[in-house]
């Protein structure tokens, strides 16, 4: 008998189980990043365009991001791990390319404000600001540039 | 059946109790995550049977919510204590990044629980922690509006959800990066985050005086 509450939810669904959306989005995701990567004339253009690309899907999608965030940990194990790997190789993809504009990060460093920029790109999917998408895109990018750029840089250290 | 009015003391000891409760579920919550921990772990914590433990939560479910009750009340009674000390603006807000980065990271199998639980709570319960977090997030709001006078209101609650977010990533992901080299990184970001578009560069102290002349007039 199932028992866990992903198990039960996956019934209700008509058209596909979460885990076959996941698989599709993130192959998607993964797709897409590579093209921009491989097509951007310089890390800049890159970035800008990465931003730009997450930004889309963090709008569009945020349903899904925000049904990952809730079913994740309830995913059967298998499921979980090639989600994980294929979620890693995304961010890869993105530390990469910061890394090559932020040589003075370590890649560590690099890593961890990826993550925490993406975490800035999912905001709407978890709290609602009231703020149309058209004035939420530039804003949320704007952030994300500026965040990376200044990741590490101590301008703001206290006295 | 008519109950006899407990005498002050007994009431005074469950209090107590209830509270020796919250705490050691949120230990363990924490430590070992909420799904993993039963009823009888929380109540052995404190040498107590499973149906002592019932006459203070009738469930887990019940004893979570306390939980998220005394969290978001501590990191809201913090942030505004933050803010009431602090000398300016500036000062408040990395007060406030290191607040929640700090709270990010003590409570990160919390938050994780609280992402996958709170549509599953009761609703009466769910509402009334998600407007307890409101008020959090209204004391970011208002200390954004100080430091960026020119943004409007929705773009401003839209910026600091965005922050809060930056902040609480290494809820999913661990850096391997160390406490104070993640602290500092995210720090950096969100600062720069706040700033965003702003014609004038980055000036704290600049700022500060700003604000000491705004009081002063």
């Amino acid at each position: 008998m199932p028992t866990g509450r992903y198990v039960d939810d996956s019934r209700t669904v008509r058209d596909a189980s979460p885990v076959s959306v996941f698989d599709r989005i993130v192959e998607r995701q993964l797709e897409e990043v590579t093209a921009i990567t491989s097509a951007a004339g310089d890390p800049e253009a890159a970035l800008s365009a990465m931003v730009a690309h997450h930004l889309r899907f963090a709008l569009e999608d945020r349903d899904h991001l925000a049904s990952w965030r809730e079913e994740f940990r309830s995913l059967p194990a298998e499921d979980a791990w090639r989600l994980r790997r294929m979620q890693r190789l995304y961010v890869e993809e993105w530390v990469e390319v910061v890394a090559a504009i932020r040589t003075d990060l370590s890649e560590g460093e690099a890593r961890a404000a990826v993550h925490a920029t993406l975490a800035l790109l999912h905001s709407p999917s978890e709290y609602k600001s009231g703020l149309p998408g058209e004035a939420l895109a530039p804003l949320l990018a704007s952030m994300a540039m500026s965040a990376l750029h200044g990741a590490g840089r101590s301008s703001h250290d206290p006295a | 059946m008519i109950q006899p009015e407990r005498p002050k003391a007994t009431r005074r000891r469950t209090s107590v109790r209830r509270q020796e409760l919250i705490s050691a579920a949120a230990r363990l919550f924490a430590s070992r995550g909420y799904y993993a921990v039963t009823v009888d772990d929380i109540g052995e914590a404190l040498g107590l049977s499973g149906p002592a433990l019932y006459r203070h939560f009738p469930s887990k479910e019940a004893l979570l919510v306390a939980v998220f009750d005394q969290v978001i009340e501590q990191q809201r009674d913090q942030a505004r204590e933050l803010l009431a000390e602090a000398a300016d603006p500036a000062a408040a807000l990395l007060a406030m990044v290191r607040l929640h980065v700090q709270f990010a990271s003590e409570q990160r199998e919390n938050l994780a629980v609280w992402r996958q639980e709170l549509h599953h709570i009761p609703q009466a319960e769910s509402g009334r922690l998600r407007r307890a977090q409101r008020l959090y997030v209204e004391e970011w709001v208002h200390l954004v509006h100080e430091l960026r006078p020119e943004i409007n209101d929705a773009s401003a609650r839209a910026l600091v959800h965005g922050v809060l977010g930056l902040l609480q990533s290494p809820s999913d992901f661990r850096s391997g990066l160390g406490d104070d080299g993640v602290v500092n990184l995210l720090m950096s970001m969100a600062v720069a985050a706040v700033f965003q578009g702003a014609t004038e560069p980055l000036d704290f102290p600049a700022l500060a005086q700003r604000r000491s002349r705004a009081r002063s007039a």
